[in-house]
């Protein structure tokens, strides 16, 4: 039987969770070996991505992925981290292309965009 | 003196506001063939505008499939700008399409812009409305029912499946049968029509060739059926969302008059390529399959396309909306799917028949499998008065002639049946993009049924019926046509000019 990345990663997540202290890496390896005898290597990312989701929901987190002209500061990771109450799965990128300022996407869905790239852009499709 | 872009610039400097505004988004997974597949905006409702945000540019879209934890979406644009990861937003509205009497004589795409190059629709600044693409039709109590004509200029079809405004009859046969010309013919005929307002026409090319169209545009230019007519045109080189889309924006088109009280009739030509382009656009989505490969719901594609005609009641403006859906059928095959489901739909439908075509009945109509099933209530008495002669009997001709074939020896009775039946289906034989208007009509169709032609060779009966047209336009045109035109009907007066002037010119003929 075919399994479905979203079961993969919910089976994955729940033994996780039933895993005790260090059984995490032979858990893990388990896990890829399985993948590869079922020749759903392929789909790995996808399971990856729908883990990554059940993580995020069952821990109450919130994912925000940063994006920045330049690397972020201790301070503004703090920052930001604070006004999550630390409840926050973060991930940066650099992108020099945006020039200044940051761009914020939140649990994959809300966007914030407040790079001068946006503005700059803004000037030309009002101009 | 600074320039104003400086001084522009200067402003946007001076008085810049940095504000970031939260919005909700998706992401491309996946894009081709005119699809692609988002993640996230998981509040976006079926039927709404979506735009891409692609590094050359806005393309905009359509979410058309919302599943667990993706959206399918068409794209109304050049899809292969978009690229996977770009971001897509919300549009805040559903489809629609700017309407307005500024179209009139202008050729659209079926996002309503001008194909024709002869620059904006709509001044600019100005306010212009927009309809939805979708909208529910009229319900019962908005309706009046069918009590109008709209007269095709066609003789074959005026007097025996005659066409109420409001009404959907459907244009049925295979391919070189002439459904488009009969639906040119409506369209030039209705500046003939002056007895009631000439209805804005609308006629919607879905799939047809680029080339064709043109033909048709130039066709309706020369005949100065421009003035009341819109083209919408989605080509076969158009991307398969627009070839779906092209009837629905047609048909909100059509109702912006329709709600102002006016008339409107659509021309979709050919809704077959339209089901053809769901199908598409059904299969890519991963839809499953049904009959011919159509997806499920195929049937209320055309359905509530359709339905959307109406004759409304006086309290709504008593406009109408009528249309004439063309389908192509596949060697005469009108029992396949679309064909079966369209005819059910429509109000009756005009049958063409290849054979007919070839052996010169042009217009190759079908009297005897064609029907109007509400036209008959709008039919103009002076017409009702005389086609209901000309029905019967071509029924009779019909029976007789093909058991006729076996038999040399035939009674009077029989032959007389058969000489006038020859000579009513001969005089129902029309040229192309002439329409003939509805009193002449009327007046060919008495003169034919009461035996004027059964004297004259059947091949020569074409040449006499122009005969006596231009003999009654040059003796009795007050009297006649004038009449009949004013009053719509054939009354005792008319008639006894009529008879007196026809033994005149059968006269004439002997001489």
């Amino acid at each position: 039987m075919k399994y479905k990345p979203k079961q993969y990663a919910e089976a994955l997540y729940e033994a996780m969770e039933g895993a005790k202290k260090g059984e995490e890496k032979q858990l893990v390896e388990h896990f890829v070996q399985t993948v590869k005898k079922n020749k759903d290597w392929i789909r790995l990312p996808l399971i990856l991505k729908h883990f990554e989701k059940i993580f995020v929901e069952k821990n109450g987190l919130t994912k925000v992925e940063v994006e920045s002209a330049y690397p972020l500061t201790a301070k503004t990771r703090k920052e930001i981290e604070g006004i999550f109450k630390d409840k926050v799965l973060l991930e940066e990128k650099v992108n020099p292309r945006l020039i200044a300022g940051i761009r914020i996407l939140l649990n994959n869905s809300v966007f914030i965009d407040s790079s001068a790239l946006k503005h700059i852009n803004n000037l030309f499709i009002n101009a | 003196m600074p320039s104003p872009i400086i001084e522009n610039l200067k402003n946007e400097i001076t008085g810049y506001k940095r504000e970031a505004r939260a919005q909700k988004i998706g992401k491309v997974t996946e894009v081709g063939d005119g699809i692609a597949r988002l993640s996230g905006l998981s509040d976006v409702s079926m039927q709404e505008m979506v735009e891409f945000e692609t590094s050359s540019g806005k393309v905009s879209g359509v979410a058309f499939n919302l599943e667990e934890d993706s959206v399918g979406v068409i794209v109304l644009g050049d899809y292969k700008k978009i690229k996977e990861g770009d971001i897509v937003t919300h549009a805040g509205r559903v489809l629609s399409v700017p309407v307005g009497d500024e179209m009139i004589g202008r050729v659209v795409d079926p996002l309503g812009n001008p194909l024709d190059g002869k620059g904006p629709i709509f001044k600019a600044g100005s306010k212009n409305e927009f309809y939805p693409t979708e909208r529910i039709a009229p319900s019962v109590i908005a309706r009046s029912p069918v009590n109008t004509p709209i007269h095709t200029g066609i003789k074959a079809i005026d007097s025996m499946i005659p066409i109420g405004r409001g009404q959907r009859e459907l244009i049925i046969g295979d391919r070189q049968v002439g459904k488009t010309s009969i639906a040119i013919d409506t369209i030039i005929n209705q500046k003939n029509d002056t007895r009631f307002q000439t209805p804005i026409c609308i006629y919607v090319a879905i799939g047809q060739k680029e080339s064709k169209i043109a033909k048709i545009i130039a066709t309706l230019e020369a005949a100065g059926a421009m003035k009341y007519t819109i083209v919408v045109s989605a080509p076969s080189s158009a991307p398969t969302s627009m070839r779906y889309l092209a009837p629905y924006s047609a048909t909100a088109i059509g109702e912006y008059f329709m709600y102002k009280g006016k008339d409107a009739l659509v021309i979709y030509d050919d809704l077959s390529k339209q089901a053809t382009a769901y199908r598409e656009i059904s299969l890519l989505l991963r839809r499953p399959p049904g009959r011919e490969a159509y997806p499920g719901d195929i049937f209320y594609l055309h359905s509530r396309l359709l339905e959307r005609s109406a004759k409304l009641s006086k309290e709504n403006g008593g406009g109408s909306l009528t249309s004439l859906p063309i389908i192509e059928t596949q060697l005469g095959d009108v029992a396949a799917y679309i064909p079966t489901n369209v005819i059910s739909i429509t109000d009756g439908q005009i049958y063409l028949e290849s054979e007919l075509f070839n052996q010169g009945t042009r217009p190759a109509v079908n009297v005897g499998l064609s029907v109007s099933r509400v036209g008959s209530a709008a039919q103009t008495k002076a017409m009702k008065k005389v086609a209901g002669k000309l029905r019967l009997e071509l029924a009779q001709y019909r029976e007789l002639a093909a058991f006729s074939q076996f038999a040399s020896d035939l009674d009077e009775s029989t032959r007389k049946t058969l000489t006038r039946g020859k000579a009513l289906s001969e005089s129902l034989k029309q040229d192309e993009l002439a329409p003939i208007p509805f009193e002449r009509q009327a007046v060919l169709i008495y003169t034919a049924t009461n035996g004027y032609f059964d004297a004259i060779a059947p091949e020569k009966i074409v040449d006499a019926s122009l005969s006596v047209i231009d003999y009654l336009e040059k003796m009795h045109k007050e009297k006649i046509f004038e009449a009949i035109k004013k009053s719509g009907e054939m009354s005792d007066d008319i008639l006894k000019t009529l008879k007196d002037s026809l033994a005149e010119w059968v006269k004439m003929q002997v001489k």
